[in-house]
């Protein structure tokens, strides 16, 4: 957390997961002009006031935060002795990752690392030093797991990818570098342009890793496989026979589910979350009307659709659904002898017949999902997003700089800069590696 | 000579380049100083290269000029070639280097330090250092001579003289430098007091007779048409352009080196010390290299008229005949002649992490390290530390705060930083690009950044810096005209060549900021009270408002650092009890024992999730102390 604890940092401060209420904090200088921005409300914000309104911004969809609850800590009187914001909002995981990913855009913010809220209460007094035991085993618990964690497969791959982007911009630096340092002996520098086709190929990784950030969030939460149709169509009986027990009730009245129901299986070793929902259809009564406006949204969410058809049911398929990976399944064929093509999956819940082609499509469909990434890494982390979104931006700068024929000494600096948000992950880059690199590469020295 | 006492504020030991401008220093702090050398003609003898400055060398020598130090000016007075390196390249990477008369250079000094007033001089060696308390407070020095001398604060500058060992192929002695003796003594005393020891190496190259060189076949090298000083007091400057020889080793140089390999005592393991990568000898380069069939030499003149060169890139420890017969295989030096072989030398240096900030011992009051024998090599670094130890000495008797420059304020303040948090394994040099702040550490811009402190410390003389006063209130005055002022398309079009077409009014500013372009390509538009400013200050105006961008992001990122890398660390501190601090952390700063929680952050293996559990526990003990 160290050297920059001045900075404005921001986090989910609830516990991950699914709640009714979320809580999200910004602290340090830049806290109540970064609110100020995005939230609209009658009331002005008083210290230590709850204040009910709205956020609005650019970057946020009408109506997504329209209930929200702010409560601005001046500092020092605040938990971390700092400007201090809070952020209540409902909804799910969603939602506040989205809040998040949002308030990191704006300018100064980044993202909290492991107990430094906790820090800086501490650097500030407001927890008591007899407590300094304590929150020193917090920290140290937080970044051994971080540890641990780097371990599994996952992270230890990320940490493979930012090793071998760090070592190419190490190369890159140490080409300007030599120059810098070793212009008065015998060596044939490469001119800066050189440097344009490795540093665009880091760009590159840096892109394709960012968007494979929202994919990795779901691996995280758990991957949301929503059951969509019309009514009577069965979704129901399918979520059953997918969960293997008697979850949904499941009854002839067409319009029997009026909420969503969720609940996790595992397929090719993810969490696939399955939700059952409403069927969609015009309807006067108010209860399925808000359960089809949740069906809808759970369509918004989806990651994979399983859309159930019937037969002497027309399912009309939502304009939602147009980019959102499905597969289409036939149900009760063993009451009509007439199908319809283009379907993938025919099947029967009331006899099981074709059932195990649905799981099938669907482990294949989640697998394809898990191939996709960049050197097996899926970004799954918000700091971990924010690293790389700086990342790409100061390698912009980089190649700006390069096209603009700054010198080296300029486009040396753009480029420690990049390694500096590199840094954030797997430790800085020292001078020392870079004259390594030089002494070892080139013949110095009179 | 006579010493007029017994007992001094401050005794220096060594004349080098540390040592001069240590005792230089202390006696224009009004101290009374000793400075103890073997030879007093050999003061500022320049031991190896007879050149001053270089890439980042060249700046410290700016910033020891610019906090009142004598290396700037002697330079100037003594250089027979100027030239400024990475002209190319911005201005941060700007570095001014020199080639100097040895011997006038060191005649200089000597006329400088006989006249300090408050400076005497003993000529002798200094076997062991005298201390009290248990060896934790120094009192004085013992010579060979047995005269002992007492003092409040000892500042060591050995160089490469302790326990100093010479190889030449099969051969090695005991010598500190080539003709003079090693020094026996200092390094057992201090040892003895629980400080740790290493050894490195360092070489040389041979002295060749000038009048044995056929310079038809080399290339000639010259410095600039309109050289420019080190100092800033430095007036009318007018020195001599003299030549130095450029010429190029081949593969029949090569297979000769190869053929004595065996002789050599750097491959056959007699040599223990390591060496410097950046300055490796001849047959390092041949072998770790193999695939070059040519390195440069440049022949480099050690004295006006001297019949003595100097051949940088052919340092060299192998026997002196076949340093010889691979030379006589270069273009030019076919019946080339020695005054004498390259050669290594071993010697004892003292880790500096065993050092504070301010050059003192952490383990003895009163006892300060400088220069070679804290394991760097040139003597700019050397006359740096020496400059910051001269200071800090004083500043230790009167109980002032100590004197200690950010990493952000001077390349003298990376260099002491580096020296104190990193394990030293090699000889270290300075670099730019040691720097993280190198765009605002400029070679230009030394004299902002430091005259004020160094007339607030006592050194830096007064014209000077009232000089650099009126010179910010101009460069502040320019700066804001240039980012006010607006000029119309049509005029901009006509003075600089763009891709496209300006439209639109602009600021000289932003003007400036378009590459390629120069203040010269402004100058007709701009007013007599902005032209009239002296070219240097101009220039460095310009590039303030050219590359501000790049300034101003340097600026914040110094800004941004924690404010909590000032905070200190109580030396009673025990790491090694600090459970949940990682064990290499905890190892590390043990033996470092940083005086800062910033210092503890450089630390290699340091992480900073370790430094935030420094700062609760350290709290956590000083809340305890203070109880």
């Amino acid at each position: 957390m160290l050297p920059f604890d001045e900075d404005t940092i921001v986090a989910i401060s609830t516990p991950p997961g699914i709640g009714g209420l979320a809580v999200v904090r910004i602290s340090g200088p830049l806290a109540l002009d970064t609110i100020s921005q995005y939230f609209t409300s009658p009331q002005e914000l008083t210290p230590r006031y709850a204040t009910y309104g709205k956020l609005k911004h650019a970057d946020l969809s009408e109506g997504e935060f329209d209930d929200c609850i702010v409560t601005f800590f001046k500092g020092p009187h605040s938990v971390t002795g700092e400007d201090l914001v809070e952020i209540s909002i409902h909804g799910g995981a969603y939602l506040q990752q989205k809040l998040l990913e949002v308030l990191l855009r704006a300018p100064g913010l980044r993202a909290a690392s492991a107990g430094e809220f906790t820090f800086r209460s501490f650097l500030s007094g407001r927890i008591d030093l007899s407590r300094a035991e304590a929150v020193a085993d917090l920290i140290h618990a937080k970044d051994k797991a971080a540890h641990k964690n780097a371990r599994n497969q996952f992270l230890g791959n990320l940490r493979l990818l930012v090793d071998s982007m760090s070592d190419k911009l190490i190369h890159s630096l140490t080409v300007l570098e030599a120059e810098l340092d070793f212009s008065d002996q015998e060596i044939d520098f490469s001119p800066p342009q050189a440097l344009i086709d490795p540093l665009s190929e880091i760009k590159t990784t840096a892109e394709a890793l960012l968007d494979t950030y929202f994919y990795g969030r779901r691996l995280e939460e758990g991957i949301r496989v929503p059951l969509v149709g019309a009514p009577n169509s069965g979704k129901s009986s399918l979520f059953n026979l997918l969960l293997g027990e008697e979850r949904a009730i499941v009854t002839a009245q067409a319009g029997t589910t009026r909420d969503t129901i969720e609940k996790a299986i595992v397929v090719a070793g993810h969490s696939i979350i399955l939700v059952d929902t409403a069927g969609l259809r015009e309807t006067q009564s108010e209860a399925e009307l808000s359960g089809v406006d949740r069906s809808l949204d759970e369509i918004d969410n989806a990651d994979l659709v399983i859309l159930v058809h019937a037969p002497d049911t027309e399912t009309s398929i939502p304009d939602e659904l147009i980019h959102t990976p499905q597969i289409a399944v036939f149900n009760k064929i063993d009451l009509v002898s007439d199908h319809p093509r283009d379907m993938d999956i025919y099947l029967s819940c009331a006899t099981g017949e074709g059932l195990d082609l649905l799981k099938k499509s669907l482990y294949t469909q989640v697998v394809n999902m898990i191939n996709e990434g960049v050197g097996g890494v899926v970004l799954n982390s918000e700091r971990h997003r924010d690293v790389f979104v700086r990342f790409r931006g100061q390698i912009a700068t980089c190649l700006d700089s390069i096209r603009g024929e700054l010198g080296p000494e300029y486009i040396a600096s753009d480029l420690r800069l990049a390694l500096d948000i590199l840094g954030e992950i797997t430790g800085k880059t020292t001078p020392d590696d870079i004259l390594n690199q030089i002494f070892s590469g080139f013949c110095v020295g009179k | 000579m006579n010493v007029s006492r017994e007992s001094f504020d401050v005794i220096v030991v060594g004349g080098g380049h540390a040592g001069i401008e240590a005792a230089l220093a202390a006696s224009r702090l009004g101290k009374s100083t000793l400075l103890i050398t073997m030879e007093t003609k050999a003061l500022g003898r320049a031991s190896c290269n007879p050149a001053i400055g270089g890439l980042a060398k060249g700046h410290l020598v700016r910033e020891i000029d610019a906090l009142g130090g004598e290396m700037a000016k002697a330079t100037d007075q003594t250089g027979i070639q100027f030239k400024m390196l990475n002209r190319s390249k911005g201005r941060a990477v700007w570095s001014p280097r020199a080639q100097i008369d040895k011997k006038a250079y060191s005649s200089y000094m000597v006329d400088v330090c006989t006249n300090q007033q408050g400076l005497e001089i003993y000529e002798g060696e200094a076997t062991s250092v005298i201390s009290s308390n248990e060896g934790t407070k120094i009192t004085g020095v013992m010579t060979r001579a047995g005269r002992a001398f007492g003092c409040e604060a000892l500042i060591l500058t050995n160089g490469t003289f302790l326990n100093g060992l010479i190889h030449i192929g099969n051969e090695s002695f005991s010598a500190g430098r080539i003709g003079e003796s090693a020094s026996v003594g200092i390094t057992e005393s201090l040892v003895a007091l629980g400080f740790e020891t290493g050894r490195l190496k360092t070489g040389t190259p041979p002295r060749i007779k000038r009048d044995s060189v056929d310079f038809s076949k080399t290339t000639i090298q010259a410095g600039d048409q309109q050289p420019e000083p080190f100092s800033f007091s430095t007036r009318d400057f007018d020195p001599p352009n003299e030549y130095c020889y450029i010429t190029n080793t081949n593969e029949k140089t090569h297979a000769i080196i190869n053929g004595g390999l065996e002789f050599s005592p750097l491959f056959t393991g007699v040599i223990q010390g390591v060496g410097p990568r950046y300055c490796p000898s001849i047959e390092d380069k041949v072998v770790r290299f193999a695939e070059k069939t040519s390195h440069q030499l440049f022949l480099e003149p050690e004295w006006t008229d001297a019949n003595q060169l100097y051949v940088n890139g052919f340092s060299s420890s192998l026997p002196e005949e076949v340093q010889l017969n691979s030379l006589r295989s270069v273009p030019g030096l076919e019946k080339v002649e020695f005054i004498r072989p390259g050669y290594a030398i071993e010697y004892d240096f003292f880790p500096p992490s065993q050092l504070k900030a301010t050059m003192e011992t952490k383990r003895v009051k009163g006892l300060f390290f400088a220069g070679q024998i804290n394991g760097t090599s040139g003597y700019e670094e050397a006359a740096s530390q020496g400059l910051i130890a001269g200071i800090n000495a004083c500043r230790s008797i009167g109980g002032s705060d100590p004197f200690v420059l950010e990493r952000s304020e001077a390349y003298i303040g990376v260099l002491i930083d580096d020296l104190i948090t990193k394990d030293t394994d090699e000889p270290y040099r300075m670099f730019t690009s040691r720097a993280e702040h190198r765009l605002l550490l400029r070679y230009d811009n030394a004299h902002f950044r430091l005259a004020e402190k160094g007339y607030r410390l006592g050194l830096t003389e007064k014209a000077l810096y009232e000089d650099v006063e009126n010179q910010k209130r101009l460069a502040s005055k320019t700066e804001t005209y240039f980012n006010s002022t607006y000029i119309k398309p049509e005029i901009i079009n006509g003075l600089v060549e763009t891709q496209t077409t300006v439209k639109e009014s602009q600021t000289l500013a932003n003007i400036l900021k378009r590459p390629g372009v120069t203040v010269a390509d402004i100058q007709s538009i701009l007013p007599n009270w902005v032209n009239d400013l002296s070219p240097a200050l101009l220039t460095l105006i310009a590039t303030n408002t050219k590359y501000s961008g790049y300034i101003e992001r340097e600026r914040q990122q110094v800004e941004r650092l924690s404010k909590h890398q000032t905070m200190s660390i109580p030396d009673t501190v025990d790491y090694l009890s600090m459970q949940a601090v990682s064990f290499e952390a905890r190892q590390k700063l043990d033996k470092i024992r940083p005086e800062t929680i910033g210092q503890a952050s450089r630390i290699s293996g340091v992480t900073p999730a370790d430094v935030s559990l420094l700062i609760i526990l350290i709290k956590k003990i000083v809340s305890r102390e203070t109880r």
